[in-house]
């Protein structure tokens, strides 16, 4: 049946305390990752920079009263059409689709971090389920656009 | 991410090979503050080797070419990969005048 998606496979999964250090960490771990199940790299990089974007908006916002107890879970995953990016905290609701980052003026500072999300990535919602954040980007991989 | 900076007469050459996450920004910012002590800094900052940048990484990049123009100096980039040429061009960064295809020319533009 065509609209129903096929089963994602996880190829990272990784829960860490909202810091800077540990986030870098992990953007490492996901350059492994994607280069280990040979994702293409315009679709890898968009990958790791949505992750960076995204977690660091967790840390500076939805985070930053909390810091202690506060964790980020990042899961990738990929179906025959699409990687799927899935970045969850229990952080204070925060809606980053919402802030103004959205509308970036471009060549002025500030503002980048999702409005770069939004332009590498094809689509992305926000769920707040269970007192916890999240963000679930998608994009296509090339083969399945043609 | 390594950072190695050489003289090419008063123009310091600065190549950056690796990822610009957001703790690399930070140590960036702090090499770089030193070569903007230089009166007038001129930069060229050589990203062959540069795989990554966030916008971390963007800001300081556009904070340390605001501070070579207001020292009366200049700070230009070259050779950026194509991931990371279109990461400046979204952002709205990718000026032909600081921007350049190769070391050869961006320091011609000195």
């Amino acid at each position: 049946m065509e609209d129903v998606p096929s089963p994602a496979e996880i190829d990272f999964h990784a829960t860490f305390a909202a810091g800077q250090s540990e986030l870098c960490d992990v953007l490492e771990q996901i350059d492994a990752a994607t280069q280990k199940h040979s994702y293409p790299a315009d679709v890898a990089y968009a990958l790791k920079l949505s992750v960076e974007e995204l977690a660091m908006n967790t840390i500076h916002y939805g985070c930053h009263k909390q810091k202690q107890d506060c964790k980020i879970t990042v899961t990738l995953s990929r179906n025959e059409t699409h990687a799927l990016l899935r970045v969850e905290d229990n952080g204070q609701a925060f809606d980053p689709l919402e802030t103004s980052e959205g509308e970036h003026e471009p060549g002025t500072i500030g503002g980048h971090g999702i409005f770069l999300v939004r332009q590498m990535m094809d689509s992305l919602e926000y769920l707040n389920q269970d007192q916890h954040n999240i963000v679930i980007a998608r994009k296509q991989l090339p083969d399945a656009s043609g | 991410m390594n950072i190695i900076d050489e003289p090419h007469g008063e123009i310091t050459v600065v190549s950056l090979n690796g990822s610009m996450d957001p703790d690399q920004a930070l140590n960036f910012k702090e090499r770089l503050q030193t070569l903007l002590a230089d009166r007038p800094p001129k930069i060229v900052l050589d990203c062959s080797d540069l795989r990554y940048t966030g916008s971390a990484g963007l800001r300081e990049f556009f904070f340390a070419s605001k501070a070579a123009e207001q020292a009366g100096g200049k700070l230009v980039l070259c050779s950026l990969s194509a991931d990371v040429q279109k990461t400046f061009e979204i952002a709205g960064f990718a000026n032909p005048e600081n921007i350049f295809t190769s070391r050869e020319k961006a320091l011609a533009a000195f």
